[in-house]
């Protein structure tokens, strides 16, 4: 498969940005990843994008220039980021454009996240009866793999206080305060074991990136980050999701299993090989159990490694290192680029305060959406 | 009022489906089979009832379409649990919570319980309780 490149990449910080549409903050990080590659909007040949709740994403044409460039809109959740990664590098490898635009967007209300019954082919009595609610759906997986792997509430507070901390030396985060032990294990219970503090919220910003062929991005002035591997996977039948109703009993592998081992085969390596990763951290759960999903350690091994700090930006598997999903807010559409961003800055050795020593080669990242999907990309320089 | 039509029966407990080709479980009722796409389901009763596989407590009033009429003033915390049936299938449901704290493993009851008080009467909904607890 012929070897894809990123050769420009952009964001509009994470938060609240009153008075600014998520399609401006689109805008605003299409520009900055153009001016990143030294490449006009004119330059791209295929744009492919998408939010939750700010609109088409072709709209940003309206403020770039209407070129008559194709552009499609995606949308897959919090995975939506990975969705326009992985089409737009296939329309490179297709031969449909030298270079793509991958997109992602969004501005949220505040509050839990309301999703339709109807739109995602449940009966309305689901979420009339209170049984839809995303929250609850992440405390009932994460409760069931406490008991069954030993996770201590301990790991839960520690990983929400390594978020913060990794927020709190990053200028473009939204929660730029470092939270105590204390803080967090006495902020308002949510949904049990999930309090305050361990959960992300929904949040506004925009993230893009720029991606051509290895042969292109040898003639521009830039350090191209190599994409080894873009995966998409849907779910099989038998794992535990977001909005079932009901889910057999089965041991098959999850999603985030099943895409990270076939980003794995894609690249060529494995998972002792990568040096820095960004992993789905919708709440504090979310990132133990995506730990030994994404096959960085084995089930239950995640609290000795939260324990000693090894998941901290000094230690051997630095995960989140911009302070994640919990620092920055989830704009579902923009969320799973912006982890890609961070990958580049972190192997092009931009990342500043949180640089990761060392000089990382290799680099990981994981969405998981609803209902039901994941997108794994390997990064390398 | 019942919810929902075709969910429960006092007799056979939850109303699901087995899929006549792969002998698999759903709930609620389907008329496709999401694990060999056969259109070969039928009415099934699944129990009254399981044992507790996980647990949470919904400690915030959840947005529209929740339709329990409460507001944020008067909101009663719920559980939601998820209850593996006898046959084996895991479904999804609210728990009437008690003084009891909820552990993994439990055996689970199934009741009917008022939900929300309308003109015509009450909407009712199922809901799992810790057996033995009324």
């Amino acid at each position: 498969m012929e070897r894809i490149a990123i050769v420009g990449i952009g964001l509009h910080p994470f938060g609240r940005t009153p008075g600014k549409s998520g399609l401006e903050q689109g805008v605003v990080a299409a520009r900055a990843a153009l001016g990143n590659a030294g490449l006009q909007w004119g330059d791209i040949d295929i744009g492919i994008g998408g939010s939750r709740s700010s609109g088409h994403a072709a709209a940003i044409s309206n403020s770039l220039g209407l070129t008559g460039l194709p552009f499609i809109n995606v949308y897959t959740g919090c995975a939506t980021g990975g969705s326009a990664l992985f089409s737009a590098a296939n329309a490179i490898r297709a031969g449909q454009a030298e270079f793509a635009l991958a997109i992602g967007f969004d501005k949220h209300e505040r509050g839990a996240f309301s999703p339709s019954a109807n739109n995602n082919g449940v009966p309305a009595w689901v979420s009339e009866s209170g049984l839809m609610v995303t929250t609850q759906f992440f405390a009932l997986k994460l409760q069931r793999y406490m008991h069954q792997h030993n996770i201590s509430n301990d790991s839960l507070i520690r990983v929400a206080q390594k978020a913060f901390e990794n927020g709190s030396i990053n200028s473009d985060a939204w929660r730029r305060k470092a939270l105590s032990y204390e803080e967090i294990a006495q902020s308002t219970m949510i949904s049990d074991p999930l309090r305050q503090f361990m959960f992300c919220n929904p949040a506004e910003g925009g993230a893009a990136i720029i991606l051509t062929s290895e042969a292109t991005a040898k003639k521009l002035n830039v350090q191209p980050v190599f994409l080894d591997a873009t995966v998409i996977r849907t779910r099989q039948y038998g794992t535990l999701e977001v909005y079932n109703t009901a889910t057999p009993n089965k041991a098959v592998p999850t999603v985030t299993e099943d895409a990270a081992t076939l980003a794995f085969e894609q690249a060529g390596i494995g998972p002792e090989d990568i040096d820095v990763l960004q992993l789905q951290d919708t709440e504090v759960g979310a990132e133990i159990m995506h730990m030994a999903e994404n096959g960085f350690c084995e089930h239950g091994e995640q609290e000795q490694l939260i324990e000693s700090g090894q998941t901290y930006i000094g230690g051997k598997l630095p995960i989140n290192t911009d302070g994640g999903c919990l620092a920055n807010g989830e704009p579902i559409g923009a969320s799973g680029l912006r982890q890609v961003y961070e990958v580049c800055l972190q192997l092009r050795g931009d990342a500043g305060a949180r640089q990761v020593p060392n000089n990382p080669k290799t680099g990981y990242t994981h969405v998981y959406g609803a209902p039901g999907l994941a997108g794994v990309n390997i990064l390398s320089i | 009022m019942f919810i929902a039509n075709n969910i429960y029966s006092s007799e056979q407990g939850l109303l699901g489906s087995r899929c006549q080709n792969c002998k698999e479980y759903f709930f609620p009722q389907v008329s496709s089979c999401a694990n060999c796409s056969q259109q070969t389901l039928q009415t099934t009763g699944l129990g009254h009832r399981g044992q507790l596989w996980s647990w949470t407590i919904q400690r915030f009033l959840p947005k529209a379409p929740y339709a329990s009429g409460e507001s944020k003033e008067n909101f009663t915390p719920y559980g939601v649990g998820l209850i593996e049936m006898d046959c084996g299938l895991i479904i999804k449901t609210r728990i009437g919570l008690s003084e009891n704290p909820l552990e993994i493993g439990q055996a689970m009851e199934l009741h009917i319980t008022s939900f929300n008080e309308h003109d015509d009467g009450a909407v009712e909904t199922f809901e799992f309780r810790q057996a033995g607890s009324a």
